[in-house]
């Protein structure tokens, strides 16, 4: 017996479904092939990368004298542009996320967050452009004072901390703010006393100091991102049982939260610098692109991105510069896959 | 850590590390108000009108202008332009200025031919021979004259009729007519990926496969897009195309060079990735008891995802859409490979037929601020478009995020309707 | 892999004279390396009120979500044995599984209305069987409206959105739902958990007045509610049938001694 609610089934809605088989059956197919090509396309194009530039490089076996050396010269520039920036993003964008982590609530939390996601949201090729007109000028001649104002800024934080102590638990989440017209008075006071001018030579404005404070700072979202996750996984595992034992949040960070996430810090600086490595606006504006390999950040370099940028558009197709460049591409490509797969190695682990 | 639960007062011990960290925070929101407020003050500032002002030098010679730039221990002052525009710049030492004054009968005029010229004079000069097209009394403008003044100068400058540059119209319609060809492109594709590995590939070993590409996809640097769109896109296909369909045309590249849609293909290639993170991460929000009641009144993968699910995601489709564009928007590298120049002849999108010019080359908002920092040939006309673009393209990227932000808040407050 | 075969305890000539509209034969279900069903063979008669009853865990719900194919929407579930609708396999080639899914129907515990206004909920199975027009469409929703009893409630509403219902009145409009695509059977999984009292009384009386026209699979925790519904109950428990019987019969004098301990309260 059915569930036949009419006495006269005007409507047989076995029979309409029977009919309907051969259309749905049809249409379900078509779905999926189209959903299913959508992803071949996805896997297709991070497989097609490498294979075209091996298919561009293969049948030329061999690279000529010199060659080899601007390249390792560009490597070089690039390895040296990752490595400022990430010294230069790392510790800010620890600190920023420790405090939005740890030591911030609710709206405040929200509020930070946006301002980080401002900063991430600067395209960098504007970040170049105040690089090179605003702040290589200045740097030309104030790197000493650059240095003065860091040491200062950083001492003035210290003895407020010793003399102000703990801030109350109604001031925490907001202790930027009251730090943040602190800094600038510091900055105000040491850039108009102007001292050390031209202490520390420098060649030339646009080098790597400059390079990594550019990109320094287009990386410290990302930092902080991934170290506000990770941080924030460790924290709500481990602060009941800190707390419940009389430890103060400090020190629940400080002994267990920070050792516990450490993994995933090394795997923030890994992206960081695969980030910047790959990075081209801000290397092709501020570096000066010199192509020397040298540990002193006061000298240029010349990153492999910007030398893509520059010199592929006048490369003729299956010259030798091209090769070159193609070469140089795949290295780039290689560094910063292996670099992202190896921080997302070290996240997997962490999560499981 | 439950947030908001009251701690003991005294449990911030370790006050250097609270005030450490705050101060990183602190250093990131200067860094950010910081960017925001040079960019107004260099994007802004040179539309607001300067005083003209009259140097007074040892040699007692006497200069009229405006002052252009603070170099050093000299300024760069602009004084009459005699047979071009921008060929009155003088550098004039500091040390040999003797007295500043800023007098009230000084005019700024502007010529015809984009000069600009200083004098003066009891009252306003007669257009006459000299073919002056504007005329104002610089240091006797009121407040009220000088806003006014500033809103002139801003929409001629945007409108493209200044004389010394091509405004940024013709780039902000470059940006968004790539902007949305590219939306054509990588839409339809990163919704199918994304319907795949949420209704039929699951956690298994393809679900993984697409997941790993689509992570690697992202973290591919933007330039080597660029050098895939060269190689594969302009050389490769675009010379094939060249070779069967214009031969006629060759050695003058058609789709052999440059253009915009192998530069919307680049870009769809480069925010692929977050489309489908976007959308698949939507879907995913969506409570199970839905697909499943769906699904028991005898309804197919396809149609519970066509009449209920890709519905219900719609603002996850908008912030996907939203959040490609701001991506694509800052990305300059890619273009400079594959189609973007300084200034070109004619827009891709015009009223002749067929109205959409896929092969023709294009400006874009980010390029101009790059190439007018670096490549303009007068770098104190230059760096001012440049920072003018680059407010622009900022203003551009916060309103795109503040947007989707705003989308996905609602989608949050659509979804609590269901469980309550 | 295979357990034994579970000693069910069966009523003699329980089912004489009813159709066995469905029947599972050894029917088994592992999410990942997890039993969940042992060896279950069921038997459901046609034109009455089936309940499942047992704590809660003991695999009811994936129990039923057997009878209508919905376990394999679960990833890593497997299933072996066989579900039977009137002799045909349900996995088998006649059907695919959105049929099987048409013709047993489906509520589940918490009220699920779709986005859409009551109208629409009631037609979506329809639509998808390709009826398009209002007017092809009026006369079914009306019908299943009143089924439900709630057609007097909702007639002046049927455009406003379905979940400005109550959750009494969600229910019924899910069991509106199903009911329209005329289901040989109707699968009901807890649907009183998530209401009050009041509501789930008048759910009650619903499905006591569907149950004589229609057949009707009762999951329950709620060993009241299984007494006063329905005509057979059969005993789940860790994942094991256990025993089957009229509910009577089951309830007052039941054959096995796991049986009496859970219906006279001892666990559950």
């Amino acid at each position: 017996m059915s569930a036949d609610l009419r006495p006269n089934p005007a409507l047989a809605v076995a029979r309409l479904a029977q009919e309907r088989h051969a259309v749905r059956r049809r249409r379900e197919r078509f779905g999926r092939l189209l959903a299913a090509t959508g992803a071949a396309i996805v896997v297709l194009s991070i497989l097609v990368i490498p294979a075209f530039l091996l298919f561009e490089l293969l049948p030329h076996a061999r690279m000529p004298e010199g060659v080899g050396g601007r390249f390792l010269l560009l490597l070089a520039g690039t390895l040296k542009a990752g490595l400022i920036a990430v010294l230069v993003a790392f510790p800010i964008g620890l600190g920023a996320a420790i405090h939005i982590v740890c030591f911030a609530t609710g709206r405040w939390r929200a509020g930070f967050r946006a301002v980080l996601d401002v900063l991430a949201a600067i395209p960098t090729v504007v970040l170049g452009l105040i690089a090179l007109t605003w702040l290589a000028p200045w740097l030309r001649s104030h790197v000493a004072t650059l240095l003065v104002l860091a040491a200062v800024a950083l001492a003035a934080v210290l003895v407020v901390s010793v003399v102000f102590g703990r801030p109350l638990r109604a001031r925490r989440s907001w202790l930027p703010l009251i730090v943040l017209p602190m800094l600038v008075l510091v900055a105000g006071v040491i850039v108009g006393l102007d001292p050390l001018v031209d202490a520390i030579a420098v060649d030339t404005p646009w080098n790597g100091l400059l390079v990594g404070l550019a990109l320094g700072v287009a990386a410290i979202p990302l930092v902080c991102a991934v170290i506000g996750e990770v941080l924030q996984a460790a924290w709500d595992r481990h602060v009941d049982a800190a707390i419940a034992l009389g430890a103060s949040r400090w020190q629940a960070l400080r002994s267990l939260v920070l050792p516990a996430s450490a993994p995933g810090l090394v795997a923030a600086a890994l992206l960081a610098f695969g980030r910047c490595t790959g990075e081209t606006m801000v290397l092709l504006m501020a570096s000066g692109n010199t192509p020397i390999a040298s540990l002193d950040p006061r000298d240029g370099l010349r990153s492999l991105s910007a030398e893509l940028a520059l010199s592929l558009p006048g490369a003729e197709r299956g010259s030798l510069a091209w090769q070159v460049l193609l070469f140089a591409t795949l290295a780039l490509f290689l560094l910063s896959f292996a670099c992202n797969f190896a921080a997302g190695r070290i996240r997997g682990r962490l999560s499981s | 850590m439950r947030p908001g639960r009251p701690l003991p007062s005294a449990e911030l011990r370790g006050d250097v590390g609270v005030w450490l960290s705050a101060a990183c925070l602190a250093l990131c929101i200067a860094l950010a108000a910081g960017i925001v407020v040079v960019l107004v003050r260099a994007g802004l500032g040179p539309f607001w009108p300067q005083p003209v002002v009259e140097l007074v030098l040892r040699d007692q010679q006497r200069l009229l202008g405006e002052i252009a730039l603070e170099e050093g221990d000299a300024w760069i002052l602009r004084t009459s332009e005699t047979a071009r525009p921008s060929d009155g710049y003088v550098r004039v030492r500091r040390a040999e200025v003797l007295q500043v004054d800023r007098p009230a009968d000084a005019w700024v005029l502007l010529h015809a031919d984009g000069r600009r010229s200083y004098r003066r004079a009891a009252q306003a000069p007669e257009p006459g021979a000299t073919n002056i097209v504007a005329a104002d009394p610089r240091n006797a403008l009121s407040f009220g004259e000088k806003v006014a003044s500033f809103g002139r100068n801003l929409r001629a400058y945007a409108a493209g009729g200044t004389g010394e540059g091509p405004g940024m119209l013709p780039a902000l319609a470059g940006t968004l007519v790539l902007v949305l060809l590219m939306s054509v492109i990588v839409m339809p594709i990163g919704i199918a990926a994304a319907i795949h590995l949420h209704a039929y590939a699951g956690p298994g070993r393809i679900g993984r496969l697409v997941r790993g590409a689509v992570g690697s996809l992202a973290g591919v640097p933007s330039i080597v897009y660029g050098v895939l769109g060269l190689g594969l896109f302009v050389h490769g296909i675009g010379g094939s195309i060249d070779r069967w369909f214009y031969a006629d045309r060759l050695p003058v590249p058609t789709f052999g060079a440059g253009g915009l849609l192998w530069a919307a293909l680049t870009l769809a290639l480069l925010t692929l990735p977050v489309v489908v993170v976007t959308v698949e991460e939507g879907l995913a929000r969506i409570p199970v008891a839905q697909r499943l009641g769906s699904l028991a009144l005898g309804a197919t993968q396809g149609e519970t995802l066509r009449a209920l699910l890709l519905p219900l995601a719609r603002p996850a489709l908008l912030t996907a859409w939203i959040l490609a564009i701001a991506r694509a928007v800052g990305a300059v590298a890619p273009l400079m490979l594959v189609g973007v120049v300084k200034l070109a002849p004619s827009l891709p999108l015009d009223t002749e037929f067929p109205y959409l010019h896929p092969s023709r080359q294009f400006m874009h908002l980010g390029f101009a601020v790059y190439d007018n920092a670096l490549a303009s040939p007068d770098a104190l006309v230059g760096v001012p478009h440049a920072y003018a673009s680059a407010l622009l393209l900022v203003g551009l990227v916060l309103t795109l995020n503040a947007a989707a932000g705003l989308v996905r808040k609602r989608l949050r407050d659509r979804y609590r309707a269901f469980e309550s | 892999m295979s357990t034994p075969l579970t000693n069910t305890t069966v009523a003699p000539r329980l089912f004489d004279g009813l159709e066995r509209i469905v029947e599972t034969q050894g029917l088994s279900l592992w999410y990942e390396t997890r039993q969940v069903i042992h060896d279950v063979s069921l038997t459901i008669p046609a034109g009455r009120v089936t309940a499942l009853i047992g704590p809660s865990g003991s695999g009811k719900t994936s129990l039923l979500r057997c009878l209508n194919r919905l376990s394999q929407e679960v990833p890593g579930s497997r299933m072996h044995g066989e579900v039977l609708l009137r002799g045909v396999p349900v996995r088998g080639a006649d059907w695919p599984a959105h049929e099987v899914r048409r013709r047993i129907g489906m509520v589940f515990p918490r009220p699920n209305p779709f986005p859409l206004s009551v109208y629409e909920n009631v037609a979506y199975g329809l639509r998808l069987l390709g009826l398009r027009r209002r007017r092809d469409l009026d006369a079914p929703v009306e019908e299943a409206l009143r089924a439900v009893a709630l057609w007097d409630e909702v007639a002046a509403q049927l455009d406003e959105p379905a979940l400005t219902l109550a959750p009494g009145q969600q229910q019924r409009l899910a069991i509106a739902r199903a009911l329209i695509l005329q289901p040989d059977v109707l699968l009901m999984d807890e649907p009183a958990a998530a209401l009050d009292p009041q509501s789930s009384l008048r759910l009650e009386e619903l499905l006591r007045q569907l149950g004589r026209r229609c057949t009707i699979v009762l999951a329950t925790h709620n060993l009241q509610q299984a007494a006063r519904v329905s005509d057979f109950a059969a005993f789940l428990n860790d994942g094991r049938l256990i025993e089957v019987n009229d509910t009577d019969t089951l309830f007052t004098n039941p054959l096995r001694r796991e049986t009496e301990d859970y219906v006279t309260g001892r666990y559950g």
